[in-house]
């Protein structure tokens, strides 16, 4: 493959400059050069939040998130990832609880703090718009945060950067599943399921998956039924 | 008459009684509340530094909804009933009005959605009132309140501060428009030297003792003056002013309820007030062919 | 003008050097029961750039409630000052006057309260 077919971009992980071949994705590309994923790295496919990645451009003042694993490279990129975000959950016992903007704020208060700025619509990698839901939250319009931040996978990008210092995925979490316990129509195959398994229905499969082997367990798994 | 209606926080969760008696009141009143659609939580409190910005983008985004939705239906009228609400966002707007160089800063800054245009005025409901006339809101009242005295409570932010000019919704010193409205409405309002004091505010949440001794005064005050009920124009107040009379004694306490509850029960619209509160009041008017 | 006096003209466009003390805002104050030092006094501090004033509770105190601007005979806002008092704490790193999450009995409290007091007590 010729240089002109594939062209090479510079990047600096951390600010260290690497070249590499500008087709790959931002995690593909700090692999390619030399570094080793421990951390800031799941399912590489998009869902699971983990490879966070904050970057700049150059003649760029404006501060990008993406995902590592969705995110073609660019030249002259920036590039530091998100390891985790620190975030203390508070506890909440859904069952004593009411589906209510009051309920969740008294958890949060410090929902009592956005300011608007809507930072954190800018900062979601999966383009959710944060801000709305958060004061769709304090319109009392629950339903409307749920399905606003339906896609929102807790990567906590939005949380870093906001100024009043919100935890939006953790709120967002409690959110949706106050709606659902409360405000939503329970499925009626998955409360027999529920019930067949309380039943003991499935107690002989599951220890008998349990008792398997290593190897056994990798071959149902490779021959397991695929929805195509 | 179609006007932009700005709900706010405790409209929508604390006291949906208060919007609910609004919505019929002034469907009675021929007047059309169009909720801004999307609009922001405005902060309660105005900033007071200049060079705070930040905290005039909740209002400043409502805005712009607002401006958006009122191009379509036809008015630059935004209406709050939350005497709060009302403050903030009055100021801010008169802030970017007079202001340009803090207006272009939060249109530069809020780059996700069209620039605001400071067009809009902002009116509480009470001015609404006013400039429908308390004369022509007399003809339309079925259930005239005789016999009720009212005390007409104003609190801080309907009145303060004249800076920028133009935020008081009246006489900062000595409004009269509540008593207009109690008028009106066939009630008596009561002469009330604690109606422009203030409640204790945010106070509740960290110092109650600060708001327990404000509403010990105001209440008492309203008291002496033999008063029925304390009409309140703010939810915060009103919160704050029950919050008072739980700490009272039955004998000392005076029941606070908020305007658009009573103007509503004497349109002869559901007022959404306790079934306890309405036949007080009712008896009270001699009205108990009404219970 | 001393530092003090600049800072909080920086912050809330107010000259307290405009201030004769009359007292007339610490009279019209209802929260003075309250407070270790009168409105008036505090800016008398400012005025003098002692930097008590900032450690006086009276900003605290203080609800904003506005009676002390609209009745100044030389037209400050003595409220905003007071919010500029509170301000430059506020903006101090690592000052910290409230803990959101240990509001007591905050499941009665209504929102409204909830989103003021935190605007008035953190950046």
């Amino acid at each position: 493959m010729s240089e002109e077919k594939n062209p090479m971009a510079t990047i600096y992980i951390m600010g260290k400059a690497y070249k590499v071949p500008n087709t790959l994705t931002i995690m593909k590309a700090i692999e390619y050069a030399g570094y080793r994923f421990i951390r800031s790295c799941g399912c590489r496919g998009g869902f699971c939040g983990s490879c966070t990645t904050f970057y700049r451009v150059k003649n760029d003042y404006k501060l990008y998130v993406d995902l590592a694993c969705q995110k073609r490279v660019e030249d002259e990129m920036y590039i530091v990832q998100l390891p985790f975000m620190p975030a203390e959950k508070p506890k909440w016992d859904i069952d004593k609880m009411k589906p209510t903007t009051d309920e969740v704020i008294r958890v949060f208060p410090e929902i009592a703090r956005c300011l608007s700025c809507n930072v954190c619509t800018e900062a979601c990698p999966q383009d959710i718009e944060v801000m709305r839901a958060i004061q769709a939250l304090r319109r009392g319009d629950l339903e409307d945060v749920v399905n606003l931040t339906f896609d929102c996978i807790s990567c906590g990008a939005c949380s870093i950067r906001c100024p009043a210092e919100i935890t939006h995925y953790q709120v967002f979490q409690l959110a949706r599943r106050l709606h659902g316990k409360y405000e939503t129509i329970p499925a009626k195959h998955l409360m027999e399921r529920v019930k067949e398994i309380e039943k003991g229905n499935f107690d002989d499969k599951m220890s008998k998956l349990m008792d398997m082997n290593v190897e056994k367990l990798k071959q149902l798994y490779k021959k397991r039924e695929i929805e195509k | 008459m179609e006007v932009l209606y700005y709900p706010g926080c405790s409209l929508k969760n604390t006291y949906p009684e208060f919007e609910k008696s609004t919505y019929a009141a002034c469907e009675k009143l021929g007047i059309n509340l169009v909720e801004i659609p999307e609009w922001n939580c405005c902060g309660v409190v105005p900033s007071l530094a200049t060079d705070n910005v930040m905290r005039h983008l909740g209002a400043v985004r409502s805005f712009i909804n607002a401006q958006e939705k009122g191009k379509e239906i036809g008015t630059n009228v935004v209406v709050t009933l939350c005497s709060m609400c009302y403050n903030v966002l009055k100021r801010v707007n008169l802030i970017l009005k007079e202001q340009a160089d803090v207006l272009k800063n939060v249109n530069d800054f809020i780059d996700d959605q069209p620039d605001y245009v400071p067009e809009l005025e902002i009116v509480h409901f009470l001015n609404l009132l006013k400039n429908v006339g308390f004369d022509k809101l007399k003809e339309r009242i079925v259930i005239p309140l005789r016999g009720l005295k009212v005390a007409p409570y104003y609190g801080c932010a309907l009145l303060r501060p004249d800076r920028p000019k133009g935020v008081p919704i009246d006489d900062p010193e000595n409004p009269t428009v509540i008593e207009n409205l109690i008028r009106s409405i066939g009630a008596e309002p009561a002469e009330f030297p604690f109606k422009t004091e203030c409640c204790g505010n945010y106070h509740i949440v960290f110092e109650p003792g600060i708001v327990e001794m404000r509403t010990k005064k105001i209440i008492g005050s309203a008291r002496s003056e033999k008063a029925d009920v304390i009409l309140s124009p703010c939810p915060l107040c009103t919160y704050n002013l029950q919050h008072g009379n739980e700490t009272l004694d039955r004998s000392e306490q005076v029941p606070v309820i908020f305007f658009t509850q009573l103007l509503a029960l004497s349109l002869g619209v559901k007022s959404h007030l306790s079934t306890e509160m309405e036949n007080q009041i009712l008896k009270k008017i001699g009205g108990e062919k009404f219970v | 003008m001393n530092e003090l006096a600049e800072r909080v003209k920086e912050i809330s466009d107010q000259n307290v050097y405009s201030c004769y003390l009359c007292g007339n805002c610490s009279a019209g104050c209802m929260f003075t029961d309250e407070m270790d030092t009168l409105p008036h006094q505090v800016i008398a501090l400012v005025q003098m750039e002692d930097k008590d004033a900032l450690e006086k509770n009276t900003s605290w105190i203080c609800a904003s409630c506005f009676v002390c601007s609209v009745r100044c005979p030389r037209g400050l806002d003595v409220a905003a000052i007071m919010e500029a008092l509170r301000e430059i704490k506020i903006r101090e790193r690592g000052f910290r006057k409230i803990d959101l999450r240990k509001i007591k009995d905050i499941e009665k409290l209504p929102q409204i309260a909830i989103t003021a007091a935190a605007q008035k007590f953190t950046w």
